[in-house]
């Protein structure tokens, strides 16, 4: 069916609850493009968080923004004005609109307990993400959403991209049950047309004039935990402004920010010395910037500078670089900028980002061909690489795994954490994909450390112990299911019966609790434990036979995690033996030589 | 294409049977759980302002 005309397929409406921050709204839509291009007959309706629905509202391919009031509803319910009965009626009249006739697919992108009730309450034929039964109990609909669930949202690290994931979700949910996709042709998710705005808006002085690049920083970010301080964007902008005199720089951020703008001044005032050197070089827009002309801003820029979640995402689809200083232990993996040419950096001072960014900012000329540390050494600052992390994002081809790759420009020991976030990400795409690329296209030799071997030799104990359990689960589950489905009740039978279906439900407990218990021993293998549970409480039967049915079908889902595990740790033990030295054989005479006389 | 496997892509979820009742427990566990977001939410400095409101504005 691949290559169908959009105009003979009919309508598909899916309803999308997006209730979170910008950052999240807009990897939400960066998803739904790509849905968009092929399912071009799908009818796009999103629920968002009031504050937070510019971004959808300026899209003009999303058939509907429902923003949901929550000042309107929730504040009369806390100041006592309204009561609770009356709030609830409010409540039923904003749903209305969406309860009327049921959606062929309603998706829970919000992954959080009030989003689920909602879900729960949407009538659909098909649901994903988390939700609710009629009895309100939670209940999470598909396999990604098992692993949003068991290890995105646990202190597991893992490598696939929240959006990658959101549109791998989507497009396998419509591909099952609404078919092939048509062939979007060379269409491309990330545009500068992304939003509809108008082009024209003054922004200042020499904007876009020729010869001059703009840099957008935006200060700040979600929580002031994660945002890099302004005195060190202060000193990495004054290096910028003295030694590229075709750069300019706009400053953003919203109005609670302006403490960080006095700060970044301050200290960029320091740096410049005469600042009348520097007239109109930087321009302030903080705190007067409604989303459109943010919007035009980030898209006119040559780079954005950021540590905030929602500059890089909106940046990402208009397709302008970025510039992301991760700050603290932040996923950037997962959150980070999307598509070609973006760099990520971590742990890096103010001279080290300078460093980073003027090796970013001329690939057009070395076109990689020197590595970052000669850079570095070009620059005199070669002591600033000690602890910096460079990554550089790439947009994988299909057959190297796919989705976007933050490429590490410094190759640094890999860390148990670092080992397993790959081979769970390995694992998830085997899962919920059906096909992995070769392991050796995501390990490296020399980031193996004898540490990391000694670690996974003990992991490879805990795996083959999982094994065992995960095979007896399944025997146990079957001969459950096996016994259950001759049954002629399951309510009525005989004491032995009974006694003999206890004995089995012990041993399935025992087994899980087994789990655990490897899990606290091996802490790699935790995930394992977490994903048990999420898809026990997930079973579906209203009979102990299918009950049992779907426990074994657990039990080999989680048989083929564990042998992917396995793989993996075989595979680097493998990858790290040492290679045999290929040279010319030393040729060993036979008798020992004598002397010549 | 997904594999075969534990539901790789969601199930059918059309309630067109769902009672009265159930929808109501639906809605109340929704706003019960948004009431206590939105109250996280305004966290600390909301309701330091609250205290320090002057009488006079509540009049």
């Amino acid at each position: 069916m691949t290559g169908t005309k959009a105009e003979a397929r009919k309508p598909l409406r899916l309803a999308v609850i997006q209730m979170a921050r910008m950052g999240d709204t807009v990897q939400s839509l960066m998803a739904l493009r790509a849905a968009k291009q092929l399912y071009p007959e799908l009818e796009i309706t999103i629920i968002t968080h009031e504050n937070f629905s510019d971004a959808v509202k300026s899209t003009p391919w999303i058939h509907r923004s429902l923003p949901f009031p929550t000042e309107k509803i929730l504040a009369p319910l806390l100041s006592g004005e309204k009561n609770s009965r009356e709030c609830l009626s409010a409540l039923a009249e904003w749903l209305e609109p969406l309860v009327d006739r049921p959606w062929d697919l309603a998706i829970n992108w919000t992954f959080n307990e009030p989003s689920s009730y909602l879900l729960g309450i949407l009538p659909a034929q098909v649901k994903l993400g988390f939700s609710r039964k009629k009895s309100g109990e939670f209940k999470n609909a598909d396999g990604w959403s098992h692993y949003i669930q068991s290890v995105v949202q646990s202190s597991t690290l893992q490598s696939i991209h929240l959006t990658d994931i959101l549109t791998t979700q989507l497009l396998t949910a419509l591909q099952v049950h609404y078919g092939d996709p048509v062939d979007p042709g060379a269409a491309s998710v990330t545009s500068k047309n992304f939003f509809a705005h108008r082009r024209d808006q003054y922004v200042c002085d020499q904007w876009n004039a020729l010869g001059r690049r703009w840099i957008a920083l935006q200060l700040g970010a979600s929580h002031s935990s994660r945002a890099w301080d302004p005195e060190n964007w202060a000193q990495m902008i004054g290096q910028i402004l003295r030694r590229h005199d075709d750069v300019n720089v706009v400053l953003l951020g919203t109005p609670r920010e302006r403490s960080l703008e006095k700060r970044f001044f301050d200290r960029l005032h320091r740096e410049l010395g005469d600042s009348s050197l520097y007239q109109g070089r930087v321009v302030s827009k903080v705190g007067t910037t409604p989303f459109e002309l943010w919007t035009k801003i980030l898209s006119d820029a040559q780079w954005v500078f950021t540590a905030d979640t929602a500059a890089i995402h909106v940046a990402s689809v208009l397709g302008t670089r970025v510039f992301n200083v991760v700050v603290d232990s932040i996923r950037f993996q997962e959150t980070g900028p999307y598509g070609n040419g973006h760099y990520v950096v971590r742990n890096v001072s103010p001279v080290a980002a300078y460093g980073a960014w003027t090796y970013a900012n001329t690939e057009w000329q070395h076109r990689r061909a020197h590595s970052i540390s000669e850079h570095f050494k070009n620059l005199e600052i070669s002591q600033e690489l000690k602890t910096a992390e460079i990554y550089r994002a790439k947009i994988r081809a299909t057959d190297e795994g796919g989705g976007v790759h933050y490429e590490p420009l410094i190759t640094r020991p890999l860390s148990i954490e670092g080992w397993l976030s790959q081979a769970i990400s390995h694992l998830a795409r085997e899962w919920y994909c059906g096909w992995v690329p070769p392991m050796e296209n995501e390990l490296s030799k020399s980031e193996i450390t004898p540490d990391l071997l000694q670690t996974l030799r003990k992991v490879r104990e805990g795996v083959d112990v999982l094994d065992r359990i995960a095979g007896q689960g399944i025997r146990t589950a079957e001969e459950l299911k096996s016994f259950t489905s001759k049954l002629k009740s399951e309510k009525l039978m005989k004491s032995s019966d009974r006694e003999r279906i206890a004995n089995l439900g012990q041993e399935l407990a025992e087994l899980e609790r087994l789990i655990t218990r490897v899990g606290e021993t091996q802490l790699p293998l935790g995930f394992f434990t977490r994903l048990t549970t999420v898809l026990m409480a997930n079973l579906e039967g209203e009979k102990l036979s299918e009950l049992s049915r779907e426990t074994a079908d657990s039990y080999r889902f989680l048989q083929v995690g564990i042998g992917g595990i396995r793989q993996w740790v075989d595979g680097t033990l493998k990858l790290a033996k040492p290679a045999p030295v290929v040279q010319p054989a030393t040729v060993i005479p036979l008798r020992a030589r004598t002397p010549r006389a | 294409m997904a594999k075969e496997g534990i539901s790789p892509a969601g199930r059918a979820g059309f309630d067109d049977d769902i009672s009265q009742e159930e929808v109501e427990k639906l809605l109340r566990g929704f706003l019960d759980s948004l009431t206590e977001e939105y109250k996280k939410a305004r966290g600390f400095s909301h309701a330091f302002a609250q205290i320090l409101r002057p009488e006079s504005e509540d009049q």
